[in-house]
Order: C-alpha cells, then structure tokens, then sequence
C-alpha cells in the first residue's frame, strides 16, 4: 500500500492543478476545441484559462493556434502526444494509489 | 458542462465521461433533432401523400407524382441517414455551427466513435432485422402483422431514443414514440396513413423539441455575453 501511495509523490504537478487538470481532461475528450469552448465548459475566466494554456503550452502539452474563421478570431487548443502520453500516465497513478 | 463534470466523475469511467461529454456538446444546441424532425417530417408528407394519391385509381400524372415525391425522400433520407450520408448531414451541421453559433458557443470538433467494425455490426443486424420481418410476413395475416410492426418501430425508435439521448428530454420523446407506436398500430387507419402519422408525431416532436432547446441555447449565450 505504501509503494502504491508514494507513487504520487512522481505525480505530473502541472497537470495536477485543477484548472490545468479540467482543460487537460476537456481536450483529451475532444479532437481540437476553441478557447470559447474551453471558456464555456470550464467556467474560468478568460484571463485565468489563458495563463493556465500558456503554461500546459510552455509544458508541450497543448499545442495551439491562432487562425481566423471570418472575422472572429480563432484560438484553436489541441492535446499533444505528450499531452496525452501525461494525462494517461495521471490518470493511471491515480487509479493505481487511490 | 461543468456539472456533469461533477455529477458523473465520481461513478463512470474516464472514456465513458468523455463520451458523454461530446454527446452533450453535440446535442446542446438542439440542431441536430432540428433536422432529424425535419427529415421525418418530409417523410410523413411522402407516406401522406401516397396514402391519398394511392385512394382510387391510379392514373399516370398519379403515378409519375408518387414516383418522383418518393425518389426525394428515398434520396434525401438515404444522404441523412445512411453513412455516407450522415457525413453529409454532419457537414450541414458543422457549416450551419461555424457560421451562426461559433461566436457564441466556441468551436469543438469531437472524435469519431464510430469505427467501421461497429458500423458493419450495426449494418448486419438491420439486414437480419429485415429478413426477419419479411419472413414474419408471409406466417402472420397482414392486420396482426401491421399492429406488431407500429409497435415494435415505436418500442425500437423509442428506446433507441431514450438510451442513446440520455438526457431526460430524449427518455420523455421515447416514452411518446413507444406510446405513438402502440395507438397507430392499433388504429384502423390505412398502412400509410399510419406511417404518416407515426413519422408526423415524432418528426415534430423532434423538431420542436430541438426549436426550444435552440431557443434556450441562444438566449443563455446571450445572457453571458
């Protein structure tokens, strides 16, 4: 039981911060989602889910960009292969020890 | 979004969650029942139509209109619902999103579910279902026949409704359809008047079903901005 426990010591810390964590779990879900989307099924603010991209972005875990559909700017958010190597190796931690 | 998050991370599965998280992205702004109901309800018209143009003798002018109304609704039915049909129907869907709703809702494109295994799966079983029914039809006399097929497509459509919808509003339309199948079949009206109806009932209810879920959907985004 112990081994299991310290298992979450080697947990991944960016990923493991709530807001990170629901974006990362939004777009393991998803193909590719806009930041409205993310906005909306997030509930964070516009300027709190932006910090928290840049930094799952800075991590190589989410890959993202900025095109145009018509005249709306569009911020398009994807999972990257790391992203989701990440997030199944969390999940699975988190299954094993609790 | 968020509470189902909340309400369903504690109980279902990780895959599970996220399918149901695109079910309801999918279904949230009420589009896609919008044009399912309006599918059946031109079907309902073509099953009205040949009803009364088939009461009587059958000129030719009859006969061409009959041909020609149930050539479009075979074709438009087939590009809606069949697979490569649906990806036409996906595409309207996608078009119809990205041009009027995108500034709104955001855009979110989900994973195919569907792989080909599970489609050919699904393509056997309707055969078998088809070869069943008409080999069902030659041993029951036609009015039994009739009565058991309105209720077992209004049990089918019903339950198909209820279990892949999820959402309370598809369980309400399922218990309906069910209860639509059971009346038609056991109505005394002519075959085709019956499917007229059976299509007309559950096309509007669709259609107005997704109409308010629309309605509700813009005036909440409207609401946040």
């Amino acid at each position: 039981m112990s081994e299991k426990i310290q298992t979450l010591a080697g947990i991944d810390r960016i990923v493991h911060e709530p807001a990170r964590l629901m974006i990362v779990a939004l777009l393991a879900a998803v193909d590719e989602a806009d930041f409205q989307y993310l906005h909306q099924a997030t509930g964070l603010t516009k300027g709190n889910l932006s910090v928290h991209l840049s930094k799952l972005e800075e991590a190589g875990y989410v890959a993202i960009q900025k095109t145009f559909r018509g005249k709306y700017p569009l911020t398009l958010c994807r999972l990257t292969q790391r992203g989701g190597e990440v997030f199944r190796n969390y999940r699975k931690v988190m299954r094993a020890a609790l | 979004m968020m509470s189902l998050l909340h309400r369903s991370s504690s109980t279902a599965a990780p895959d599970a969650l996220a399918r149901r998280m695109m079910q309801d992205t999918h279904l949230r702004d009420g589009l896609p029942e919008i044009v399912v109901g309006g599918i059946l309800l031109l079907v309902a018209a073509q099953s009205y139509t040949m009803a009364v143009l088939l009461h009587g003798g059958l000129l030719v002018l009859k006969r061409i209109l009959i041909l020609v109304w149930t050539l479009l609704v075979i074709a438009l039915t087939f590009s809606s619902f069949s697979i490569p049909g649906a990806t036409g129907t996906g595409w309207l869907l996608r078009w119809l999103r990205r041009r009027y709703l995108i500034s709104r809702s955001g855009y979110v494109k989900p994973r195919s579910e569907w792989n080909k295994r599970q489609l050919a799966l699904l393509g056997g079983i309707g055969l078998l279902v088809a070869t069943a029914l008409l080999l069902v039809r030659r041993e029951v006399a036609p009015p039994l026949f009739d009565r058991g097929l309105f209720i077992a497509i209004g049990v089918f459509v019903g339950g198909i409704e209820a279990l892949v919808g999820r959402h309370p509003r598809f369980r309400a339309m399922g218990l309906l359809t069910v209860a639509c199948g059971i009346l038609v079949g056991f109505s005394r009206l002519p075959l085709q008047l019956r499917f007229a109806v059976f299509y007309a009932f559950t096309g509007a209810m669709a259609l107005i079903s997704g109409a308010i879920v629309l309605a509700r959907f813009l005036r909440a985004n409207a609401e946040e901005e």
